[in-house]
């Protein structure tokens, strides 16, 4: 495979909660969202990953981070 | 073979994977393909009794074997305990990674009395979701063990 795929012992058990704030617009306070709330994914993977290379020089890296372009960022990084 | 108690034979091209006899010979559906680099697990069934993956295996290599897939862990049309937890503890989406996960839920009760939630999460580690984050599959899987153990 390409990429590391998640199993089991890769992932902790999760825990919902949830903090509601009805909407005024209508009985149920309910709005529509669908699955909006995987919009914050991709960036929260993009910043860890600039987290864990930080400390290497790597201030920005860009998706697809393939293990090539990981590479280079380090690379790039350490010979400024 | 024995393939769920009854006996079949056939004659294959040798070529032929044990996933493609059940599925397409058999019309046992219920064993799936889910990827092509043997690691996914949607493809496991129990031969004389341990787990191994149909896709990485020629139907002819299993000659004389005993094999049970998701069709034949019920009894008398009942679901089987492992089963029964999965739909209880809601231990799906889709539902394509889910009999691999009950034939090796079935298999982790059998060596293991009460395992911790580590324990299962490390032995799921050839079985593949997309859509759960195993959350509830561990779940299931813990409580699958408690019913197996009456």
């Amino acid at each position: 495979m390409d990429y590391a795929m998640p199993r089991a012992g890769d992932i902790p058990a999760l825990g919902v909660g949830t903090v509601v704030t009805a909407a005024p617009s209508n009985p149920l306070g309910i709005k529509g969202a669908g699955e909006s709330g995987t919009i914050g994914a991709p960036a929260c993977v993009s910043n860890g990953v600039i987290d864990a290379l930080w400390h290497l020089g790597v201030r920005q890296i860009t998706q697809p981070m393939t293990p090539k372009k990981i590479w280079r960022a380090i690379h790039e990084a350490q010979a400024q | 073979m024995k393939v769920n108690g009854e006996a079949v034979s056939a004659e294959l091209d040798p070529r032929t994977l044990l996933v493609h006899f059940l599925r397409e010979n058999l019309k046992l559906t219920g064993t799936h393909v889910g990827c092509d680099t043997s690691q996914c697990g949607a493809c496991t069934v129990h031969v004389n009794g341990t787990p191994i993956k149909s896709c990485t295996i020629f139907a002819v290599q299993l000659n004389g074997a005993e094999v049970k897939t998701i069709e034949g862990v019920g009894e008398d049309g009942a679901l089987h305990p492992m089963q029964a937890a999965f739909r209880e503890e809601h231990g799906l989406q889709c539902g394509y990674c889910t009999p691999g996960m009950v034939m090796m839920g079935i298999d982790i009760a059998k060596r293991h009395k009460n395992p911790s939630e580590a324990v299962i999460r490390q032995e799921l580690e050839g079985n593949l979701c997309r859509c759960t984050g195993y959350h509830n599959i561990v779940k299931s899987i813990a409580a699958g063990t408690k019913a197996m153990a009456g």
